[in-house]
């Protein structure tokens, strides 16, 4: 069996993968959660994706041995080949030195101009893996290697909502105000996260999306239109 | 309704949680100490959901613009009814124009005021918790006006019940075993339950951090998932323990995992008090 499940508390379960960053354990990972969630749909809390586990918070009572036994058998029942119904985003994406405050110095670092640091970042198809760490945080793969860039040595204590930024191999948006240590090199105007809506969250897991480089102009009259 | 006179140090509208919404990145949230949030609720006889007051070290002034009742729980503390010193854990009758002022703790640090059949606080995802970026307010703020629940039910017998001292003043916070706890080696899991701990002021509802560090830390592990009571450790050596407002993933080695009780019993400790984890096994 490519699953390992184990109880971590009363009401806890984490089903792990194998331990890597791989397509085909996040498709696995999909499909798995959308079959426990129908199957199970009173038992869940909450069901919690990330990139190689997929984490259970189940009402108490719940029986261990049984549910693991469950979960198991419907795991070998799960089709992981069925079409996943994605949307794709077109996010815009202003890379101006006055919002994206590492751009100039990332630049320097990397040895690229400024402008082909924004290409090389909205050329891609970006896919999100999951959500996490903050409020509609989207967890992106796909970013070329060639920006790939260390974390700050001391992270911001806060920057702006919608901050596009760069931590080692991975690029991200900050959907509210927060702390970050990643490289900031732009910012969306489009907001990710409402908690005042139904459906919170802009973007789900295995969504794609693509960031379009914007100018300040058009980023502030989106600014203000909102 | 009630009027927030002063709103005390780091005060907040709780309830069990926020749930159904981790896997959009949202914290749970909630009362940090769950046991002396379900005795409030208890007490007054309400459903074990009802939102109440959270505070630290120093609770909230309020005016009650009706007539209810009320029970304050968790540390013990000096609790004045119209500057008249009252009891914790006691069910309280409360007058309109009534003053009660939730003042230092003593024993603990973390108190809880309920109200009969709870406030009417705005829900945001289905939970009246206060977290930054998800509900208007982070934290209650003075001359606020909060409403309760309309209730015209009566309570007679005005239960009361001893302070749980264990609760309150334990040394040991027991902890199960993480998913990266096999990824120590020999000596720092021995020093894991051997060594004791001061918590850091800098702590908040999020983490606890603490004054010690380990003699080794481990390396990151892919992002993976955190709940409240996940005790994490940094490549530097560092450990973290996740609180309620936790984010729902993270990059640190989970090396254990504490109990609903066990965070109970950590959220009580003032900071620079010191304790040690007990393992306990599998549930």
């Amino acid at each position: 069996m490519p699953i390992n499940i184990q109880q971590i508390e009363q009401s806890c379960f984490l089903i792990a993968w194998k331990n890597e960053i791989n397509p085909n354990t996040s498709r696995e990972i999909y499909h798995f959660n959308k079959a426990i969630l129908k199957l199970f749909p009173d038992l869940i809390i909450d069901s919690v994706p990330a990139y190689c586990c997929l984490t259970l918070y189940v009402n108490h009572g719940t029986k261990a041995k049984i549910f693991i036994g469950e979960l198991l058998e419907l795991y070998q029942n799960t089709d992981f080949y069925t079409e996943i119904k994605s949307s794709h985003w077109k996010i815009p994406v202003c890379y101006h030195p006055s919002l994206g405050l590492d751009l100039i110095s990332l630049s320097k670092k990397l040895n690229f101009t400024v402008d082909q640091i924004i290409s090389l970042h909205s050329s891609p198809i970006y896919t999100v893996d999951f959500i996490g760490f903050l409020p509609g945080f989207p967890y992106l793969s796909g970013l070329n290697k060639k920006l790939q860039a260390p974390r700050l040595s001391s992270p911001r204590v806060r920057v702006k909502k919608g901050s596009v930024a760069i931590g080692s191999s991975q690029t991200g948006i900050y959907p509210l105000e927060s702390p970050a240590g990643w490289n900031l090199i732009g910012n969306t105007p489009i907001d990710l996260f409402d908690s005042k809506k139904s459906n919170p969250c802009l973007l789900s897991p295995m969504d794609t999306l693509k960031f379009t480089p914007i100018s300040l102009s058009q980023y502030q009259s989106i600014c203000t239109n909102d | 309704m009630i009027k927030i006179l002063s709103a005390g140090y780091c005060s907040s509208i709780q309830d069990a949680g926020r749930f159904g919404f981790r896997h959009l990145g949202v914290p749970v949230s909630g009362c940090m100490d769950l046991t002396s949030y379900n005795l409030a609720n208890a007490l007054l006889n309400n459903s074990p959901t009802c939102s109440v007051i959270e505070s630290t070290y120093i609770g909230p002034r309020i005016q009650f613009l009706a007539s209810t009742y009320v029970t304050v729980t968790g540390a013990q503390c000096q609790l004045l009814l119209n500057s008249h010193c009252v009891s914790i854990n006691t069910v309280l009758s409360i007058k309109k124009g009534d003053i009660l002022e939730v003042g230092k703790t003593r024993l603990g640090c973390r108190n809880y005021l309920s109200i009969l059949d709870g406030f009417n606080h705005e829900k945001t995802l289905n939970s009246q918790s206060q977290y930054k970026g998800i509900t208007r307010y982070s934290q209650l703020q003075k001359n606020h006006v909060i409403s309760t629940n309309q209730s015209d039910r009566l309570i007679r017998n005005r239960a009361s019940v001893q302070l749980n001292k264990q609760l309150f003043n334990s040394y040991l916070i027991p902890a199960l075993k993480g998913p990266e706890f096999s990824l120590l080696n020999k000596q720092t899991k021995t020093k894991l339950f051997s060594q004791s701990f001061s918590l850091s002021s800098q702590s908040n509802r999020m983490a606890f951090l603490f004054n010690q560090d380990l003699p080794a830390g481990t390396d990151e592990i892919i992002t993976s998932s955190v709940q409240p009571g996940t005790v994490q450790l940094t490549p530097s050596g560092k450990v973290i323990v996740l609180m309620r407002d936790a984010q729902t993933t993270g990059g640190y080695a989970r090396i254990l995992q504490l109990t609903n009780l066990a965070i109970s019993q950590l959220s009580q400790l003032p900071v620079n008090s010191k304790f040690r984890f007990m393992p306990i096994k599998k549930p």
